[in-house]
């Protein structure tokens, strides 16, 4: 009569085990969905930075056009992080009198990019994200951290 | 064996797992937060919201740069010199009154004058012939001319008309040495036909029903309504002269500002000074330049403005 009382061990065990399961599967995919939506977040949040700085940029670009000679310097504000991660942003001078502006994360690795049309050619810049200056001293735009 | 009925351990698993969860939404929570404010960025106007206000700023004062020029050329023109004199007393007075406005909603802008390029009133403001003061038919108003602006022609009676087409009729020819402009004027009918013939050969007519009929050279209108092709010194470089042919065969009156001050400071053997009959030739200010320093929150924007009311754009 050795194996007395052994369904009772052995419905503990299993009873332990299928939980322990159900409650990992429950926070993996918990935690997948959260990860989802934080990459969501921190696209949307790149966009809106990206087509942020690209009206600035053609408004100080419209502002040069006025008077060749002229002098501008416009800050945007912009916010340091998006979706709790440090981003970059990358001005780039593309042919036909167009700029692109590159926004990009490491941890989730997320690329935005947003063209705009430019008179004037852009100096080619890479910086982190924050608050940034843009300006036109007469030659071409520029953007420097403020 | 452990005592599996006692209840206080129990569901630890359970509890332990909610707390994962529960970190877990919370920071998803802080992650949209952060959301919900950049978008709000998006939704707010940029601070210079295209620019818009701050250009708006130039171009008005462009304009009344432009204004105050007419109104010191009007007023009291006896020399240059106090032309500048009285331009650079007037442009302080909007511009300070602007200033004031502005200042209210947290910018800053100052307008000064840095430059004016002297030039010459040539008028003639009663009814006659376009003939030179002397008479002379052939003549020429005014030569080393690289910008002429508010040129405007008004031809009072039919009588002295050629009949179009002719080859005698008053001409107007804007003349670079190598190319010729011509606008001529005849009748036909009763109604008075404006010819063009531009540098680059091509022509062009309007007509106005009667007399007297208003051409503005400059600007391209016959009686105030455009005229396809009358667009002034079209195809002939600068500087050019401009002079007039046949002048015995108009009557009427014109006025015209050009670019070259000596004409106003030495208006013979073709033109009187001010004053003294017509046609006559009187100090003017062509053109003007403004620097214009328009300061916000945010934006630091400095530029030039030129300003020369009525010259061919």
């Amino acid at each position: 009569m050795t194996d007395r009382a052994t369904s009772t061990l052995l419905s503990y065990t299993l009873t332990l085990s299928i939980a322990a399961l159900i409650v990992a599967g429950v926070l993996v995919s918990a935690g997948g969905f959260v990860d989802d939506e934080i990459e969501r977040s921190a696209r949307a949040e790149l966009e809106v930075v990206g087509n942020r700085i690209a009206s600035d940029v053609a408004a100080v670009d419209r502002l040069a056009m006025a008077d060749a000679d002229s002098t501008v310097r416009l800050s945007v504000a912009l916010p340091t992080h998006v979706a709790g991660q440090s981003y970059r942003i990358e001005f780039v001078d593309l042919a036909g009198s167009r700029a692109s502006v590159n926004l990009s994360t490491t941890d989730p690795a997320i690329d935005v990019a947003v063209t705009v049309n430019l008179d004037n050619s852009i100096r080619e810049t890479s910086l982190s994200g924050g608050d940034i200056l843009l300006m036109y001293d007469g030659t071409q735009l520029e953007v420097a951290r403020d | 064996m452990a005592d599996v009925g006692r209840s206080t351990d129990r569901g630890q698993l359970l509890l332990l797992a909610a707390l994962g969860m529960a970190i877990l939404f919370v920071a998803l929570a802080l992650v949209l937060n952060t959301v919900i404010y950049t978008e709000n960025l998006a939704t707010r106007g940029s601070e210079i919201a295209g620019g818009g206000e701050s250009l708006r700023y130039l171009d008005t004062a462009r304009t009344g740069l432009g204004h105050s020029i007419e109104y010191v050329n009007d007023n009291n023109a006896t020399s240059h010199d106090a032309l500048v004199g009285n331009l650079s007393a007037t442009v302080p007075v909007w511009a300070n009154a602007s200033r004031r406005q502005l200042f209210h909603r947290s910018r800053s802008v100052n307008v000064s004058l840095v430059g004016t390029t002297n030039g010459t009133h040539i008028d003639q403001d009663a009814e006659r012939n376009f003939t030179n003061e002397s008479g002379t038919a052939n003549w020429t108003l005014a030569s080393d001319v690289t910008g002429t602006r508010e040129y405007a022609i008004e031809v009072n009676s039919t009588t002295e008309l050629e009949s179009f087409p002719a080859s005698s009729a008053f001409n107007v020819t804007v003349d670079d040495g190598s190319t010729q402009w011509r606008l001529n004027v005849t009748e036909n009918g009763s109604s008075i036909v404006v010819g063009v013939r531009d540098g680059n050969g091509n022509e062009a007519t309007c007509s106005a029903p009667s007399a007297p009929v208003w051409i503005n050279v400059t600007a391209g209108t016959v009686d105030g309504e455009e005229c396809d092709g009358l667009t002034f010194r079209e195809g002939v470089s600068t500087p050019y002269e401009i002079s007039y042919f046949n002048g015995h065969n108009v009557t009427g009156t014109y006025s015209v500002i050009v670019d070259n001050e000596s004409v106003a400071t030495s208006p013979g053997p073709h033109l009187l000074d001010d004053g003294a009959g017509n046609p006559h030739a009187t100090p003017a200010i062509y053109s003007g330049r403004i620097s214009v320093v328009y300061h916000a929150p945010r934006l630091f924007y400095d530029a030039e403005a030129r300003a020369a009311p009525g010259e061919r754009e």
